[in-house]
């Protein structure tokens, strides 16, 4: 597998952990669940 | 290039550890510091020590600084945040809320007080500790110059959708609620406290 193929899947990785976080702080922040 | 790909992605694979590391760790910073504080510190026991003594020898006297909830069992002394349903996401993020709907010390009735466990901006919320508390637990509410004494009568698990707990009460007496569990929020734990003092 090529450097460029590995930070491809990296990068997908890192914006989906990004969003992993961003999801799971919005779901403790919302009224139903304080 | 393929230098230049190798560094970032060790940078990545890097970001992307610590990341993922504290989603997993950050519910329980909180607990893991109030465990070290008590097992090597101490501090917390003196902290709650003053707070018990304070309770217990300013009951229903005049109190100043700004209305507060103190929780002994949960080293807890924390300010009330007022403020509209409206911005209810802004008054969480600020503290321990007074529920507007509901009473207020000074009336009687069912005062109803709620605030965060755990956010991820914020792990350690008001009421992270809030599961430390048990049956028969003094809590002082600081209101406009006096404080007022309750004692826990009841711990409850409720649905988000059990909204009896707002109701008005002919006792007075303390409602506090916060999410439960820790890890998905599903439900509330309700703590209910009725004026002794």
């Amino acid at each position: 597998m090529s450097e460029r193929t590995k930070f491809v899947i990296l990068l997908i990785v890192f914006l989906l952990s990004l969003g992993l976080l961003a999801l799971l702080n919005s779901s403790y922040g919302n009224v139903l669940s304080i | 290039m393929s230098v230049n790909f190798r560094v970032a992605n060790n940078a990545l694979t890097a970001l992307i550890v610590v990341i993922n590391a504290y989603v997993i760790a950050a519910p329980l910073l909180p607990q893991a510091s109030f465990w070290v504080s008590q097992k090597y510190g101490g501090g917390q026991q003196a902290v709650a020590a003053q707070i018990v003594d304070r309770v217990a020898q300013a009951p229903q006297l005049t109190v100043t600084g700004p209305n507060k909830l103190i929780i002994p069992a949960m080293l807890l002394d924390q300010p009330i945040v007022e403020g509209p349903i409206s911005q209810t996401y802004a008054n969480l993020k600020k503290g321990i809320w007074r529920w507007p709907s509901g009473s207020s010390p000074d009336k009687g009735g069912n005062t109803v007080l709620l605030g965060h466990r755990f956010t991820y901006d914020q792990p350690k919320g008001s009421l992270y500790f809030m599961h430390k508390l048990a049956i028969g637990d003094t809590i002082a509410l600081n209101w406009q110059g006096k404080q007022h004494i309750y004692e826990v009568s009841e711990i409850k698990t409720v649905p988000p959708d059990q909204t009896d707990i707002l109701k008005p009460t002919a006792d007075s007496r303390l409602t506090i609620y916060t999410c439960t569990p820790l890890w998905k929020p599903v439900d509330r734990l309700v703590v209910v406290a009725k004026e002794v003092l």
